[in-house]
């Protein structure tokens, strides 16, 4: 896999202040997760991603352009969505898109025409011709969404994008991202508090703490469980059946009634259980393999990161 | 999904240079600021002066082309309400004197001098609209982009500060060139349409050029004073009131020295008020003789004062992206 992105040993300081402390982060295709607390410095990560600050020291190419010295190289293929409620004054929801496709260089009348079929795609209908600043919250964040890709953008930056979205809508935002990821190859980098939104859609997670990356990994990989374990619904007695796995060598619990619990999680592990089942003519309603989830992969990250700093 | 829903679709079209990036900008602020209903209203009431001075041409030439319902005396007495030029009043009251084939000598001085005067006397007579025009334009230019938090959207794209700040400053130039420079340039068209015949282009073909940066000096300065008060307040109300505040206080500042007689030298008087000091700055370029002295401070004074406003902006500008 390419990488798009790649930092090395990035030091961001302001003033006194090191917001960020030899960042070393490489990204490639596909939906990333950046995550971390409040403070982290994932705001300022993405400024120097598009080149809007300057680094302290430290190098780093996005989309192979040096962030120092292409900035504009970058911004011209990067789309970014910023977590501020942020609008252009007095322009309706078409002219904001249109401009933004202005701005990323597209013709006039290309950019109209592209706006609208944008907005089409992300669900802004007649309220397009409204001005922005009647917009409610979740419509505002569309509209972002919909400036940041309007110029077609090779890598998307989407900083808490559906933050301010209902259910149905939060849905139908990540549903578009996974559309634009899975069918037309955009990388996206997600940044959000929002860890179901990842487990929904990202391939890879990075996670950020006190300015520094602490963990960078594919999503299935965080998820594995370190005491790996399937738990089982069976229609019959569980304990029989409990006994019956535990004669045959596979350790074995009983956690509740119908429900049992065995351990590791193995192709071969799982084929033992269904070979058995089907001797000991047991129906297996559920088989569902254990996972960490990523609040503690999370939590357990960032409290490693305190722990190291006290 | 609805019918005319395509779904997403890559774009593998033509880009543009992004050297324009500054007109998208300059566009944003033009169509913003025209849908106030006051600024149309006073956009159309600027306009009025020209026609006046469109008048005073016409009845020069009048005179010139020895018209018989038109002496030189009331011409000068008519002028005299509207160009307080002593110079041109002069050169009026010489001319008015001779006989008419040495008033046709002396025709390629006095037609370009006093064509000057009443290009002089308009711009000075267009200046509070112009004042109160920058006062409706400019204000919310970059205060509501702070106040929204806009420049995310902005330098998110390829576009850079300075381009961001001439499209601001290109939406206050194309008001004060609508309302200003452009009558100006076509009264001196009027004036060359009045006139017998065309030879008069060739003696006074550098007047729309001297226009062009006679108002050039002005719109700089005033154009990036009103942006930097804009700048420096998410309300825009407050950087209104600083902007009329500025020329109402140097009128009283101006005025009150006057008062004080010989006590403030005749420099810092001018300087005090903004009016008197674009009006001796296009005084000297129009190339009107003048009896003001300092007209070069008065330059430096006007670039130092652009250089700190642009410095002013520039950071204010910067500041939402280095939080």
């Amino acid at each position: 896999m390419p990488a798009l992105i790649e930092l090395t040993q990035i030091i961001k300081d302001y003033g006194k202040f090191r917001a960020l402390n030899g960042v070393d982060l490489t990204i490639g295709e596909g939906i990333t997760g950046l995550l971390g607390p409040n403070g982290a410095g994932k705001s300022t990560l993405i400024k120097v991603l598009l080149g809007l600050v300057r680094v302290t020291s430290g190098e780093g190419r996005v989309l192979g352009h040096d962030v120092q010295k292409e900035a504009a190289a970058i911004r011209a293929k990067v789309g970014y969505m910023p977590e501020d409620d942020c609008y252009m004054y007095g322009l309706s929801g078409i002219e904001s898109v249109q401009v933004a496709a202005r701005l990323s260089c597209l013709p006039t009348t290309e950019a109209l025409r592209r706006g609208h079929e944008i907005l089409d795609f992300c669900g802004i209908g007649q309220e397009r011709y409204r001005n922005v600043e009647t917009y409610s919250t979740g419509m505002r964040q569309k509209l972002r969404f919909a400036m940041a890709i309007v110029h077609d953008p090779e890598l998307l930056i989407l900083d808490e994008p559906t933050s301010g979205l209902d259910p149905e809508e939060r849905e139908s935002m990540l549903s578009r991202i996974g559309v634009l990821s899975k069918k037309f190859g955009k990388a996206v980098i997600l940044c959000t508090h929002i860890l179901p939104d990842v487990r929904m859609v990202c391939d890879s997670v990075a996670i950020l703490a006190g300015g520094k990356v602490r963990l960078m990994a594919p999503l299935e990989d965080l998820l594995k469980s370190p005491n790996p374990e399937v738990r089982l619904d069976v229609a019959d007695d569980a304990e029989s059946f409990c006994e019956a796995l535990v004669r045959r060598g596979l350790q074995c619990e009983v956690i509740g009634n119908n429900r049992l619990r065995v351990f590791g999680d193995s192709t071969e592990v799982a084929d033992s259980i269904w070979k058995i089942a089907d001797e000991e003519k047991v129906a297996i309603l559920n088989q569902i393999p254990s996972q960490s989830s990523l609040e503690e992969v999370f939590l357990q990250t960032v409290r490693e990161k305190r722990h190291a700093d006290s | 999904m609805p019918i005319h829903n395509l779904g997403y679709r890559e774009w593998d079209g033509e880009r543009e240079s992004g050297n324009s990036r500054w007109s998208v900008i300059a566009g944003i602020g033009i169509r913003r600021a025209w849908q106030s209903s006051w600024l149309r209203r006073i956009a159309f009431v600027v306009w009025g002066p020209p026609l006046v001075y469109g008048i005073v041409i016409f009845l020069f030439e009048q005179v010139l082309t020895g018209n018989a319902s038109m002496n030189p005396r009331m011409f000068r007495e008519i002028v005299n309400m509207f160009l307080p030029a002593e110079s041109v009043q002069a050169v009026l009251l010489v001319f008015e004197n001779l006989d008419t084939a040495t008033q046709q000598e002396l025709l390629t001085v006095a037609r370009p001098l006093v064509w000057k005067a009443v290009l002089l006397q308009l711009q000075r007579s267009q200046a509070i609209g112009m004042v109160i025009v920058v006062g409706l334009v400019a204000p919310a230019l970059i205060s509501q982009d702070v106040r929204s938090r806009a420049f995310l959207l902005y330098f998110s794209r390829p576009m850079t500060r300075l381009q961001y700040i001439i499209g601001k400053c290109m939406t206050i130039g194309f008001f004060l060139f609508l309302t200003g420079t452009l009558p100006q340039l076509l009264l001196y068209l009027f004036a060359v349409l009045l006139s017998p015949d065309a030879s008069v282009i060739a003696y006074t073909w550098d007047l729309p050029l001297r226009v062009l940066v006679a108002s050039t000096a002005m719109i700089v300065p005033t154009t990036l004073l009103a942006l930097m008060l804009s700048s420096l307040t998410i309300e825009s109300r407050f950087a209104t009131f600083g902007w009329f505040f500025i020329w109402i206080f140097g009128l009283a500042a101006f005025l009150m020295m006057r008062r004080l007689d010989g006590d403030t030298s005749e420099l810092v008087l001018r300087l005090s008020f903004l009016f008197l000091l674009f009006s001796d700055m296009s005084t000297a370029i129009l190339g009107i003789p003048t009896t003001v002295s300092h007209v070069e401070t008065q330059f430096v004074f006007a670039a130092v004062l652009s250089m700190v406003c642009f410095t002013v902006i520039f950071r204010r500008v910067s500041a939402p992206l280095r939080a």
